[in-house]
Order: structure tokens, then C-alpha cells, then sequence
């Protein structure tokens, strides 16, 4: 399958080893790969906290993974157990991504998530030594002197091979190094025992795969790719390709992001059950998402709420949650239109009982927002949001808090408690 | 940095020791680890909580980057006018070990 035209590039898959549970031993002046350690999120929506990284070793003595909760943790002395600073892991990662940029260019370089980042070192290894091998480990060093970090790095002739190579083989090695080529395709991707342990096949693919017959890698690789394409679509011959460690994907190539939504939700620190302190918390969404459109110079056509009940609660109707759409009549980035629709869309949707404890809100059909639709029944839009935009230029200029709605100080707000949070997390805090 | 500076920090750590420390439980072991951080240049402060029977808490103090040995024992004493702690140092050579636990008031 593999043809002599496949490319050959040089690719590596750069993880940081238990990157937050690292940070937080390097700070503490503590070797991240000997010391039991977990970083756990005590935000009120995480019921008595929640894990979100551990290291090496506390995975190893005391089983623990991510996302276990606060009583699977070990009551033993010798764990540290800390809270999340998700603005220094952010500043880490710039830093470690500027590292990386001395050694590629800015277009070969992809930061993949807060953790992981891609580099194309095919024009650019060798001005740093004759053995890619050699210049990876150049690479650990200097970060390892530079930031006290740990990375694994995955190597293949591309992005796909790499990733696999990174999950499957790297974490496992002593050099924190993996390798998959073109040539050990058949050797190193066919024989990962698990379907799910690849890249882009999850539990539900796999059990997709299972009423197809197809139990291991090696089954797929050597399926019938009509066939494949037949009972999957498109993903069909995807998950062919990848059996096969095929990606032809072009990181020069400029993918066109397709803005098709702009949407906020959140976990709610308790049950909600009374109809105002829910209607307080979806116009406080509603406003986070239009001050969202209009900081990316959009407005939307399209509202779409979604509600998820509490654990265990189903409504009348015998569902455990609801998620509708709306099409609006003009394009807006106004605050109180958007919530208004939220607003009805929830009034007629939700049957007033059921325990509410997940949100969110997401406004759909985006455009460019050249102008303001006026119209005869909503006579002061253009004031609203010559409003709204001095309300952003205070908040961007004077913080999250410095201007808001009075809603937000009423029973059941999470604006200004979620106001000092990073993705749902603690930021932390410095003394510069 | 000034002497003013290095005061406020450590006036700044009182205050997040404040907030930590509630006092309300019996046989709680305290104290402070200050680590010197390389890639800052700087120190890190962090407060740990070990409970009985209990895993051990570590809560970020501050940080303060491109502080010199001299400005840290300022800063060092200015949290014992308040807390006594015991602070356990990381990453410091010996002879500075020696100075800190000269100068910083017992």
C-alpha cells in the first residue's frame, strides 16, 4: 500500500511527560519522574475535586489517572496533592513551543494542544547534526536545562506515524523516544494489540470495526478498502490509511477554518432548580458568547441552547436533557437579542422541574459584521451596542469584573466566581 | 529590585499564608519550601499541609524571578515577622544554606 512516491518527510510528535503534575514538581525544586504528585481542580463544579494530572510515579504506586475524583486519592502522607495554575502552564508551554521555533520554522511548527506540538524537522534537522536521533535528544536536553521539563517525542516519516509512535511506543521507552517509518509500518503499527489504542479510533469506531470483523490492526490494514468505504463513508478509507501509516497532510498547507459556531457552556457547582437562578446563568453565557462574536468582528443568525440534567434525572418526556435551534430574523452580536431567544428557547423547552446542572449556549450562521440591520420594532439596537462595545473596551482594558451586568450578583450567578478561572480551572497566581 | 519591592513580596506571601493558615486542626504539620528556579532566576514559595493520616497539601506561595540570594533573605525575614514556619530550602548551595539559616531570623 505504501508506494515508492510516499513521502518521507521527518516528523516528531512532541508530548511533555505529565506536563502539568511536571511543572508543579519542577517549581517545588522535586525530580517529576520519583515524586507521587497530583494536580487536582477544587472549582466548585468539580463536587469535592477532581484530578486532572498525575506523575509518573503517583500513576505507578497508587494507580491514579486523570479525571479520577478527590476519594479515589490515597490518604498517604508521602502524596502532594496540589491545585491547578493553568496560566503558568500556558506561559510554559510558549515557552517550550519557542524552543522548539529554534529548530524549525514557524510554518512547520504546530502546537497540537497544551501539552503536544508537531514539528516538520524534514529541511531543518540537519543543520543541527547527522543523526535525527542525536538532534531529538538535543532537543530534550535544551529543554530539559532550559525549562526542567521531560519530553517524549514520537518520530515517523509523518504526522500520522509520528502520534502513533508518540502514544504506542514512545511513553514506554527509556529514552522517552519512539520511532515508526514507513518501513516498520508492518512491524510496529500492525501489531498494537488494541484497536483503540490507535490514533483516531475510539471505543465506538472500534465496536464499529468489531461487527465488521475487524478485531487488531492487522485486520484493518489488510481489509477491503471498498468495502471499508462502503460501510463507513469517507472515515472508511481514512481508518485504512492510517492501518497502513499513511497521511499525506501538508502543514504548509494553510487549513481554512471554518467558523461555524461560537459557544460557551458550564458545569454548574450545584444542582440548579429554581427557573430565575437558571435564567441568570444563561444570560450570563448568552453575554459571554455575543461579547465572544463581537471581539472576532461576527454576528450570528443561528441560537442553539442545550440543557443536561442532573445525574440520574430525566423530565417528563423521559429525557435526561434537551438541545434546540433557532433561526433569528437578522444577523445580531447583540447581547439582550441573543438572550432573549435563549431565554424563550429554555421557557418552552425545559418542564420546570428537572434539576438542571449543565449549560450551554452557542450562536450558529456566522457573518462578517459589516453593518446593523435596523428594523422597525427594535428601535434601539444601535445604542445597545454602542454600549456593549464600551462595556469590552473596559473589560479588556480593566479586567473581567471591572463592568457587569447587576443579574450577576443575584442567587445562583457564576459569573464572578468563574470570572478568576482558565478553562474552567484556577489560574494561580504570581508576585511579579 | 528595591528593598521596598522585596518587602511588599514578602508582605504578599503573608497575606496568601493568611489564607491558608486556619489553625483549627490538631497535629498538622506546617511548613514553607523555597526553591531556587533556574530558568527564572528566581525563587518559588509554597506552603505544605500534612494532615495525619492524610495526603499532603502543597498551596503556591508566589514567585519572584530575577531576585538576587540578598533580596530573598529580606524577603525570607520579612515572613517571619509574622509566621514561623519552618522553611525548607531546595536547590541552594551549601554556603548559601549556611548564610540562610544565620540570617533569617529563627
Amino acid at each position: 500500500m505504501i508506494t515508492q512516491e510516499e513521502s518521507a518527510g521527518v516528523f516528531a510528535f512532541i508530548d511533555n511527560k505529565s506536563f502539568y503534575a511536571t511543572v508543579e514538581c519542577t517549581e517545588r525544586g522535586l525530580d517529576p519522574l520519583t515524586t507521587p504528585l497530583v494536580v487536582m481542580s477544587e472549582a466548585a463544579n468539580t463536587g469535592s475535586g477532581l484530578v486532572l494530572a498525575s506523575s509518573p510515579m503517583a500513576k505507578q504506586r497508587y494507580h491514579i489517572t486523570n479525571v479520577n475524583r478527590r476519594r479515589d486519592l490515597p490518604d498517604d502522607p508521602d502524596l502532594i496533592v496540589v491545585p491547578p495554575r493553568m496560566n503558568l502552564y500556558i506561559e510554559k508551554n510558549a515557552a517550550v513551543n519557542r524552543i522548539f521555533n529554534e529548530y524549525v520554522a514557524d510554518e512547520d511548527l504546530m502546537p497540537y494542544s497544551i501539552d503536544e506540538s508537531l514539528l516538520d524537522l524534514t529541511h531543518s534537522w540537519r543543520l543541527f547534526g547527522n543523526n535525527i536521533l542525536a538532534v531529538i535528544r538535543q532537543i530534550q536536553q535544551e529543554v530539559l536545562a532550559r525549562e526542567q521539563l521531560v519530553l517524549t517525542v514520537g518520530l515517523g516519516n509523518n504526522p500520522l506515524q509520528a502520534k502513533i509512535a508518540l502514544d504506542c511506543y514512545a511513553k514506554h521507552n527509556r529514552e522517552f523516544i519512539g520511532v515508526i517509518t514507513n518501513q516498520t509500518v508492518p512491524s510496529k503499527i500492525w501489531l498494537i494489540p488494541n484497536l483503540t489504542d490507535v490514533w483516531g479510533i475510539n471505543h465506538r469506531t472500534a465496536a464499529r470495526l468489531n461487527r465488521l470483523n475487524i478485531y487488531t490492526v492487522d485486520d484493518l490494514a489488510h481489509a477491503d478498502p471498498f468495502y471499508l468505504k462502503a460501510q463507513l463513508g469517507i472515515m472508511g478509507t481514512q481508518l485504512y490509511a492510517t492501518a497502513w501509516g499513511i497521511d499525506r497532510t501538508q502543514m504548509i498547507q494553510q487549513v481554512r477554518t471554518r467558523h461555524q459556531s461560537i459557544g460557551n457552556s458550564q458545569v454548574l457547582p450545584r444542582d440548579y432548580h429554581q427557573r430565575a437562578e437558571i435564567e441568570v446563568v444563561l444570560k450570563e453565557i448568552g453575554a459571554q458568547v455575543a461579547a465572544r462574536l463581537r471581539a472576532q468582528n461576527k454576528q450570528c443568525q443561528g441560537i442553539h441552547l442545550f440543557v443536561s440534567y442532573s445525574m440520574n434525572v430525566v423530565d417528563e418526556n423521559g429525557r435526561t436533557g434537551f438541545a434546540h435551534s433557532l433561526k433569528l430574523p437578522v444577523s445580531t452580536a447583540e447581547t439582550n437579542q441573543i438572550n432573549e431567544q435563549v431565554i424563550w428557547l429554555f421557557e418552552k423547552y425545559w418542564d420546570g422541574h428537572a434539576a438542571v446542572r449543565h449549560l450551554g449556549v452557542a450562536c450558529t450562521r456566522l457573518s462578517s459584521r459589516v453593518g446593523e440591520q435596523l428594523d422597525l420594532f427594535h428601535s434601539h439596537v444601535t445604542e445597545h451596542l454602542q454600549l456593549e462595545n464600551t462595556m469590552d473596551k473596559l473589560r479588556h482594558r480593566f479586567g473581567k469584573t471591572s463592568i457587569m451586568r447587576a443579574s450577576s450578583l443575584e442567587k445562583g450567578a457564576t459569573f464572578i466566581a468563574r470570572s478568576k478561572l482558565v478553562g474552567g480551572h484556577s489560574g494561580g497566581q504570581s508576585l511579579d | 529590585m528595591d528593598k521596598v519591592w522585596t518587602k511588599k513580596a514578602g508582605q504578599k506571601i503573608i497575606g496568601q499564608l493568611d489564607r491558608y493558615f486556619k489553625n483549627n486542626i490538631v497535629q498538622v504539620r506546617y511548613w514553607i519550601i523555597v526553591n531556587y528556579y533556574a530558568p527564572k532566576n528566581g525563587y518559588t514559595f509554597f506552603f505544605n499541609i500534612r494532615r495525619p493520616h492524610h495526603f499532603t497539601r502543597s498551596l503556591p506561595l508566589g514567585q519572584v524571578s530575577n531576585c538576587s540570594f540578598d533580596e530573598l533573605i529580606i524577603i525570607l525575614n520579612e515572613i517571619r515577622t509574622k509566621y514561623h514556619f519552618t522553611f525548607t530550602y531546595y536547590h541552594f548551595s551549601r554556603k548559601e544554606q549556611r548564610r540562610l539559616s544565620q540570617e533569617v531570623n529563627q
